[in-house]
């Protein structure tokens, strides 16, 4: 790959890859460190960035402990592969003390479709990837400056209403990134969804590229092409570049995308080099010229966007598009579980249905259960502790790996998120009058969780209290996708973690006192002025109803 | 397009009040010339991601996750730096009027038996000589001259009193350091105890992080047992100073200096046989001295355990004031080393201590109060600065 861009110096890292291909970093887990341990890894200049390419991260303990992404193209998953995770976890995933509230042996859903999971030792890693590959999984590009995990809708070739089942394209674009040389030095991550439901489940807004279900005049199915998406501390809608493609031209367009940022990304400032910064610099327009010149397909003018709506979750009983078959969307609040109920997910899966799909809301479905098996599906012991009739805060929660694991993440998150969603649950579930309040949390400005697109999103802080420093968050209000697609507002800074469960008490009681009709959370946030928001969470104070946005 | 600035037309998202990121740093202190190269941003930053770029200034090198640490320990940002000076002990309104500040005991020092190289009394080499041999600490962090620069300081942990030896004397830029607490390289048992001999900023960004535990990444601020402010009324830019205006201005051979000195308002230069080779006033170098340091009201360190310095005692002596009880448990290693007596001349003291605050209080562009809250928000900051010769940046200056 050519690197085109004018008047740059390649940063620390693009040194690095160009030293040595990123991607041999795998036979050098199985030929070296695994078995000279990770002294080995330390002795390599560059050697740590390089694991990325093969899913691994160091943890913040430091030494031999390992964080291990497993990739879950479209979130799919055989009951036997979600079985041979499960067992992974248990196996390696054993920390020296147990999490307080988890326990030890558990693994994380992640907001990608993904699986991590912790503690994991250099020297375990060969035997993790034997088992995962002999049941056709992997861990390459999991991580890094390459293709990560394709999004797709969860549960595509399910759903009654949707276009067409979009995941064989995201099957097709998984397989040509995967292990491909050429594709795998990108000057940084490059995510990629595919769907094709019309409730926008992969989050086009929020990838590099976003394929969106889409017909021309002639009745043609395929995608509407947008670039540009992000969150992380530049957060950017993706951009609708004019562009229709069929599923067959999928993966042309995907690698025409991926060379233009190969090609001309910034590899000089790894803050501002993000797909979307380059779709920012470019202009729509511009950045379609430059594919033009990339990509062996004519570039047809978008067809008609057939998206509807943000639906955000599948938790419940659904009928699938087969009379007499349904998936259960189980809640996973934080997306955590042990290793083991994860491998008896696998298991009911294989009992009582098709296969397991994960969700972007860090959740977990069961699919193609006839119905005459479901009441015996829900009473299982696992379907009560993960329901998929949970209160509507637990429902909504997400949570990055926050600063147990993470060497970025300023705060913890996991336990905090979990224990907030579960008090305004007892506080207000029965009258908060949604499905679901998504409360996102993320550790850091890196936004792993999401939380701009959250009714509140959390951002992990540091915050003063009289003489201390001490964990806390920003608060953001009212973010949401789909046809109101918005971020949040950062409405309050540096709040200590320990005040926040009364400062959404207050926020919530508000809510339920000034709600129009069957108005959503996010719609009254965006409605009420973010000063008085402020001064609700802040309790300072009487609040009162604002008639229109204001900064 | 470039620079962080790209951010803003990405979307119209509010950010969270008070929200400071590393490039708020850089647009306040670091691109207006106000860095004082103290280092205490890149040890205040709990994900490393702050390093040190070629040209001697924090940069960063990972992820800014948002924390704001950098900005509220940075001495001309966020840290008011003399309000750490309560952290010794000190009463603030004292320690702003003319005087030593705190001080539990004062002495004109020297030692009994000479150190080559040291620069005034050699009472800081022979305390930390005395301390390694006591076993009392494991290393001390020190400057010592750069291999590649000549008379360029560089950050150095001296863990024998060979070592020590080896480092004897002062320079005259900064040496970020804070920004060394990694004490990465440097092989030392598992809870280390460290000296640090710094500018009373870095002095102040150590106390001041001491004084607000958290989580410093892989700074070992927690090691930092003793502290040593070396009195100091402004440092230089290695390159301004000893390049431009020694090397190529004046025609000094800087692989012929022997020492550098600045005593009695004056630069010294001497030749390596102790033949003076260039005397000249300090005030004509100014244009070489880090801008941030003006603001600075702390030449007497107060923050410290024990602050060292030429002024106020003979030629070849120094002045030495302890000011807490770690100074004094220190001290006592050192004692029967020196020769000691009262402080020569303890208005020199408070002389240069009165000019220093006068140019502070005229440079400054807040409010000058010890007592006043350490943290200082950056719309504060904002506010006392905007519009002055201080200013944040608004260009965006890309240093990647």
């Amino acid at each position: 790959m050519r690197f085109l861009r004018e008047g740059q110096r390649l940063n620390q890292v693009e040194k690095w890859k160009l030293e040595r291909h990123p991607l041999d970093v795998r036979e050098a887990v199985l030929e070296v460190y695994s078995r000279e341990g990770v002294e080995a890894i330390e002795r390599v200049p560059g050697e740590h960035e390089r694991l990325k390419w093969v899913g691994i991260y160091p943890q913040n303990q430091g030494g031999n402990n390992f964080m291990q992404r497993i990739k879950v193209p479209g979130g799919r998953l055989t009951p036997e592969q979600a079985q041979v995770i499960g067992r992974i976890a248990r196996d390696f995933a054993r920390g020296p003390e147990p999490n307080p509230h988890f326990g030890n042996n558990f693994l994380d859903i992640t907001t990608r479709q993904d699986i991590q999971m912790h503690w994991i030792q250099i020297e375990e890693v060969p035997e993790i990837w034997r088992r995962l590959e002999e049941v056709g999984m992997t861990t390459v590009q999991a991580c890094g400056d390459s293709a990560r995990n394709v999004l797709c809708c969860p549960v595509s070739g399910l759903d009654r209403e949707e276009a067409f089942d979009a995941y064989p394209a995201a099957q097709a674009i998984t397989a040509y990134f995967v292990g491909n040389r050429e594709y795998a030095n990108l000057p940084r991550k490059f995510k990629m969804s595919v769907t094709g439901c019309l409730e926008d489940c992969a989050q086009a807004e929020i990838n590099d590229i976003g394929m969106l279900p889409a017909r021309l005049p002639d009745g043609t199915l395929g995608f509407n092409v947008r670039v540009g998406g992000g969150l992380g501390d530049g957060p950017r809608m993706a951009s609708d570049i004019d562009v229709f493609v069929l599923p067959e031209e999928a993966v042309e367009i995907a690698r025409g995308i991926a060379q233009l940022y190969g090609e001309l990304g910034n590899r000089e400032n790894r803050w501002i080099n993000r797909l979307r910064y380059l779709v920012q610099e470019l202009g729509p327009e511009g950045f379609r010229e430059e594919l033009e010149k990339r990509v062996g397909i004519p570039l047809r003018p978008a067809g008609e966007d057939l998206t509807r709506r943000y639906r955000g979750d599948h938790v419940g009983v659904h009928a699938q598009k087969e009379d007499g078959l349904y998936y259960v969307g189980l809640n996973v609040p934080v997306g955590r579980m042990s290793g083991e109920q994860f491998e008896e997910a696998g298991r009911l899966a294989g009992e009582y249905g098709r296969d397991i799909r994960l969700a972007t809301d860090q959740n977990l479905i069961i699919t193609g259960v006839p119905e005459e098996r479901l009441d015996e599906l829900l009473a299982e012991p696992l379907l009560r502790r993960y329901s998929p009739d949970p209160g509507p805060f637990e429902r909504g929660v997400v949570a990055c790996t926050g600063s147990e694991f993470c060497r970025f993440a300023i705060v913890e998150t996991k336990i905090r998120a979990l224990e907030w969603a579960r008090e305004m649950d007892r506080r207000f579930g029965d009258e908060i009058g949604q499905e679901a309040v998504r409360m996102h949390f993320s550790g850091c400005s890196a936004s792993c969780a999401q939380p701009q697109i959250a009714d509140v999103g959390f951002r992990g802080e540091t915050a003063k209290k009289g003489d201390r420093i001490v964990e806390g968050v920003d608060i953001g209000l009212g973010g949401s996708l789909g046809r109101d697609a918005a971020f949040i507002d950062w409405v309050e800074g540096s709040r200590p973690a320990e005040d926040v469960p009364e400062a959404l008490a207050r926020i919530f009681e508000r809510f339920k006192r000034e709600r129009r009709g069957d108005e959503r959370f996010h719609e009254w946030a965006r409605r009420v002025r973010n000063a008085e928001l402020r001064d609700t969470l802040r309790g300072t104070s009487v609040p009162v109803v604002g008639v229109q946005k204001g900064k | 397009m470039a620079g962080f600035d790209i951010r803003e037309l990405m979307n119209d998202i509010e950010e969270a009040p008070g929200k400071v990121w590393f490039w708020d740093l850089e647009k306040a202190v670091i691109d207006p010339g106000r860095c004082v190269q103290c280092g205490a941003c890149v040890a205040a930053c709990p994900s490393d991601s702050i390093g040190i770029a070629e040209d001697d200034l924090p940069k960063l090198v990972k992820m800014c996750t948002g924390c704001s640490l950098c900005w509220d320990f940075c001495p001309r940002g966020g840290m008011r730096h003399e309000a750490t000076w309560k952290l010794t002990g000190n009463n603030g309104a004292a320690a702003a009027a003319n005087g030593l500040g705190r001080v539990h005991e004062s002495y004109t020092a020297r030692v009994k038996e000479d150190i080559p190289g040291v620069q005034d009394g050699g009472v800081v080499s022979a305390l930390l000589i005395a301390l390694l041999e006591a076993g009392e600490i494991d290393g001390a962090l020190v400057a010592r001259e750069s291999a590649e620069e000549p008379w360029k300081g560089e950050a150095f942990l001296a863990r024998t009193p060979e070592e020590v030896r080896e480092a004897a004397g002062s320079f005259y830029n900064q040496t970020l350091a804070l920004g060394h607490l990694d004490l990465e390289g440097y092989e030392l048992p598992p809870n280390p105890r460290i000296a640090v001999v710094g500018t009373p900023c870095e002095v102040e960004g150590i106390k001041a992080m001491q004084a607000r535990p958290w989580k410093w990444g892989s700074s070992r601020v927690d090691a930092v047992v003793l502290t040593v402010a070396l009195l100091c009324t402004k440092s230089f830019n290695y390159e301004k100073l000893m390049l431009e205006e020694l090397r190529d201005r004046r025609g000094v051979d800087l692989e012929e200096v022997g020492r550098v000195d600045v005593i009695r308002g004056k630069l010294i230069v001497q030749d390596r046989g102790g033949e003076t080779i260039l005397e000249e006033p300090i005030k004509d170098f100014h244009g070489a001295a880090l801008k941030g340091c003006d603001e600075c009201a702390d030449f007497l360190g107060h923050a410290a355990d024990i602050s060292v310095g030429s002024v106020g005692s003979a030629d070849g002596y120094s002045s030495v004031l302890i000011r807490t009880e770690e100074g004094l448990a220190a001290f006592e290693h050192v004692k029967d080393r020196l020769e000691l007596r009262p402080l020569d001349k303890p208005k020199s003291l408070y002389k240069l201590d009165a000019l220093d605050k006068k140019v502070a209080l005229k440079s400054l562009k807040r409010p000058f109060d010890p007592d006043a809250p350490l943290f200082i928000d950056y719309e504060d900051h904002l506010e006392s600065y905007a519009g002055t010769d201080r200013a944040p940046v608004d260009h965006e200056a890309v240093r990647y």
